[in-house]
């Protein structure tokens, strides 16, 4: 439990750096936000679009930035309270969460490279560059799968 | 795999969570196994088995296993 206890202490770290780091731009997403009445008045549909991407990147920083603040305050309070901690441990590290990512895993990568594959097959009806590009990345993806295989094959 | 979990532990008036934390594990983890969706590791049998004083095979019943 004390190994726990240190990798917790070092996720707080994390957090705390992050949040130092992503603050001001988490502001300034919100900040553009109260505004956006002013800047869209008037705006094209093109303009319109931009503005919505630019706000689910805002969006995206500011969720960013509460996670961490939110896994500080909960990696706080397991390290003063050594129930909490426990259990935070046991749910962590429980082995029936480990199959269950190890089977999502295992499905995601199988339905991700028959993707790519149809992908690559039928962009290449219409357009070489994207489909030698997921070619590339199909391949990547394979032989990483391949390699890390063949490493916790003589790990385990 | 079948096993006899909910029964001890109603004996022991534990709850899920109760035991669950007895053997290092999370409340989901005993449901799964007392309604015979997921099948525990040795490591976890073991655990349980040693917490309430019985061996693996008197938790566990292993002849679905055997028929394969």
């Amino acid at each position: 439990m004390d190994k726990y206890k240190v990798r917790i202490k070092n996720r707080m770290i994390f957090d705390m750096i992050g949040t130092v780091a992503f603050l001001p731009v988490a502001v300034y997403a919100l900040i553009r936000y109260w505004n956006i009445e002013g800047v869209m008045s008037g705006a094209p549909v093109k303009d319109f679009f931009a503005g919505v991407i630019n706000g689910v990147r805002g969006a995206a920083v500011i969720a960013f930035v509460i996670y961490l603040m939110f896994s500080f305050v909960n990696n706080l309070l397991a390290i003063r309270n050594e129930e909490k901690l426990k259990k935070m441990y046991f749910e962590e590290y429980d082995e029936r969460a480990l199959a269950i990512s190890e089977h999502s895993s295992r499905v995601t990568y199988n339905i991700t490279i028959y993707i790519i594959l149809v992908s690559c097959i039928i962009t290449g009806l219409y357009n070489t560059t994207i489909s030698m590009t997921l070619l590339v990345v199909w391949i990547f993806v394979f032989l990483t799968r391949i390699i890390t295989i063949s490493f916790y094959n003589n790990k385990i | 795999m079948k096993n006899r979990i909910r029964e001890l532990r109603k004996e022991a008036r534990l709850s899920q969570e109760e035991l669950a934390l007895a053997v290092g594990t999370t409340r989901q983890t005993i449901t799964s196994l007392e309604v015979g969706k997921y099948t525990a590791s040795l490591k976890l049998a073991y655990k349980i088995a040693k917490y309430f004083n019985l061996t693996i095979e008197e938790v566990f019943d292993f002849e679905d296993m055997e028929e394969m």
